[in-house]
């Protein structure tokens, strides 16, 4: 493995950790589980670094394997293995204390949609993401992205009524 | 017209209120890029040791269609990885000898012209097959395939429907997301119906017609459960005192259940509930010497089950495959590692997918590569006939054209 390619992966991981954590913590609801996703989306990267001088945007690449792994519960636990002596490190780690926000009714509707159609929500209005690009990201069709954009939305609606409802008593 | 629709949906009540979100993760970052490389070049070399393996072991024949023959010349080595999977050399005394499977073909289950597809399983006796299938333009929707033909049946209603057993009888059952949450089917003959129970999960389902899986939320916030028919009523299974939660995982064909239970804040291990009416939790296996912390069952075949030990060293957390005898309550080390999940059959041998993502087949001590489709590297396997001949699975590359090329396929050996 030649030191510029792996200078060159440091460079593009570099200022790009931030903004997946981000997008893997909306995804997940858990900030753990959303590093345990960052983690396994930058190695599989890496494994595959050598070979990407044929993708023309990286990120819209990373954007998919990041929601692929979301999505992968099947494997879940498979990728875990990667973790290895990672894990009690994080443990041994500050815990930072769970802000009352976390429990927000936000955040509680959003954990209650289904993966899918929680990926189509976040990936759109959270990070900013064109129908198109979370078509590609999922491996689905626009007309599907909409139409989970629109179930989606009305669930989060009834949701946020009722939790409103709920608050007034 | 993509961007005239996001705009109207940008000013939505319900968008305005998620974006108050708030979005940075409250604990500190624990991504370690470091072990991104260090895991990637170990990614890397297996994948390089896999693809010379191929070269130098496998003749490609032409064959019609969509099948392509591959011979394989056994024996495969072993992992080059330190860790427990590396010193899992099996007792030679360890029950008769299981045929190494030869002549094998893969095949892609036909689609309808549908290019991204896959299974989520199969029953005992290798005919039928259940699945998803992915039309352009419309929704994805459940499929079964009756001796490698689609069958024309209702789909699972629901968002992420997965029908995850079905039996010999082409009874299929398994679960979608609805407002409530969870929501168990059964796909009885040309019908689709709902579990009794309200919200559940089901998982597996023998050829008797008893079905397992979980009431509630699956994998964090249910418990293990059982319906003795697909139209009784669940009863939840008994669980011992300090575990709050868990699920049913399968069911053997002498209705043993095998599934994970949950003390609170704990990743669970293996428990047995006997045919008999007892039940028990499954020992730890003892990996380099240490004992494990968990032991993760990922499937049942007769008097054996299949799964992971887990082991937290303090330092790390390492996995070994074992086939865990319940006669004897002794574990056998598997000779790979094996991806979830590690499926047997009563011939003794064992599918499941290595750590590059190639399918496999565990004949004794010998590591069996499946031939690949098209070329495709990296398989999810889902089910393996009780004679252990057909196996299924599905692709799951990234190719440029494809985010996730995803192939409905089985696998047939002698």
């Amino acid at each position: 493995m030649p030191d510029g390619s792996d200078s060159e992966y440091l460079a593009f991981v570099d200022g790009r950790i931030a903004g997946l954590r981000r997008a893997a913590y909306l995804l997940c609801g858990d900030s753990h589980a959303a590093d345990d996703i960052v983690q396994e989306t930058l190695t599989k990267l890496y494994t595959r670094w050598s070979r990407m001088g044929h993708v023309e945007n990286l990120d819209a690449y990373v954007n998919t394997v990041l929601v692929r792994v979301f999505l992968d519960e099947r494997r879940r636990g498979w990728w875990r293995v990667a973790l290895l002596d990672w894990l009690p490190e994080r443990a041994a780690a500050p815990q930072a204390p769970v802000p009352v926000e976390e429990q927000s009714f936000v955040r509680t509707a959003l954990m209650a949609l289904a993966p899918r159609q929680r990926a189509v929500v976040v990936l759109r209005f959270l990070c900013d993401q064109p129908v198109k690009d979370v078509a590609q990201y999922l491996g689905v069709s626009e007309g599907t992205v909409k139409s989970q954009t629109s179930l989606a939305l009305d669930r989060l609606r009834q949701l946020f009524d009722a939790a409103t409802v709920q608050d007034r008593r | 017209m993509t961007e005239e629709t996001r705009d109207m949906t940008d000013n939505d009540h319900a968008v305005r209120i998620l974006r108050t979100l708030p979005d940075q993760p409250p604990a500190p970052s624990t991504v370690d890029v470091a072990r991104t490389m260090t895991e990637g070049r170990r990614r890397r070399r297996m994948r390089r040791w896999a693809a010379g393996t191929a070269t130098a072991a496998v003749t490609v024949v032409a064959a019609a269609g969509a099948t392509v023959l591959m011979r394989e010349t056994p024996p495969a080595p072993a992992p080059p990885v330190a860790g427990p999977s590396t010193k899992a050399t099996p007792s030679p005394k360890a029950g008769p000898v299981v045929p190494v499977p030869t002549g094998c073909q893969v095949t892609k289950l036909p689609t309808s012209g549908v290019t991204k597809a896959l299974t989520t399983a199969g029953d005992p006796s290798g005919r039928y097959h259940a699945g998803r299938v992915y039309p352009d333009g419309a929704s994805v929707r459940t499929v079964i395939w009756d001796n490698g033909k689609l069958r024309p049946v209702p789909a699972m209603p629901g968002l992420d429907a997965s029908f995850e057993d079905i039996n010999s009888s082409g009874v299929a059952v398994g679960y979608s997301f609805d407002d409530a949450g969870e929501q168990a089917y059964v796909l009885q003959g040309t019908r689709v119906t709902r579990l009794a129970g309200g919200r559940a999960a089901a998982a597996a389902i023998n050829d008797a017609g008893v079905i397992v899986g979980t009431l509630g939320e699956s994998r964090s916030a249910g418990f293990p459960a059982r319906w003795s028919s697909p139209s009784a009523t669940p009863v939840k299974l008994p669980m011992p005192s300090g575990f709050t939660g868990g699920d049913a995982v399968a069911v053997g064909e002498d209705g043993t259940v095998v599934g994970r239970i949950y003390r609170p804040d704990t990743d669970g291990t293996g428990y047995l509930w006997l045919a008999d009416g007892t039940a028990r939790l499954m020992p730890m296996p003892t990996v380099d010497g240490a004992e494990a912390t968990a032991f993760w069952p990922e499937s049942i075949s007769g008097d054996g089950v299949f799964g992971r030990a887990v082991r937290d060293d303090g330092e790390a957390r390492t996995f070994a495959s074992y086939r865990y005898r319940i006669s004897t309550g002794k574990y056998e080390p598997l000779p790979a590692e094996l991806g979830p999940p590690a499926i047997g059959a009563t011939n003794g041998r064992v599918l499941g997918t290595t750590n590059d993502n190639a399918a496999v087949m565990i004949a004794g001590t010998e590591v069996v590569k499946l031939p690949k489709y098209q070329g495709l590297k990296e398989y999810v396997v889902t089910s393996l006939s009780a004679d252990g001949k057909v196996a299924s699975g599905y692709s799951t590359d990234t190719t440029p054209e494809e985010a996730v090329a995803n192939r409905p396929l089985t696998w047939t050996c002698r």
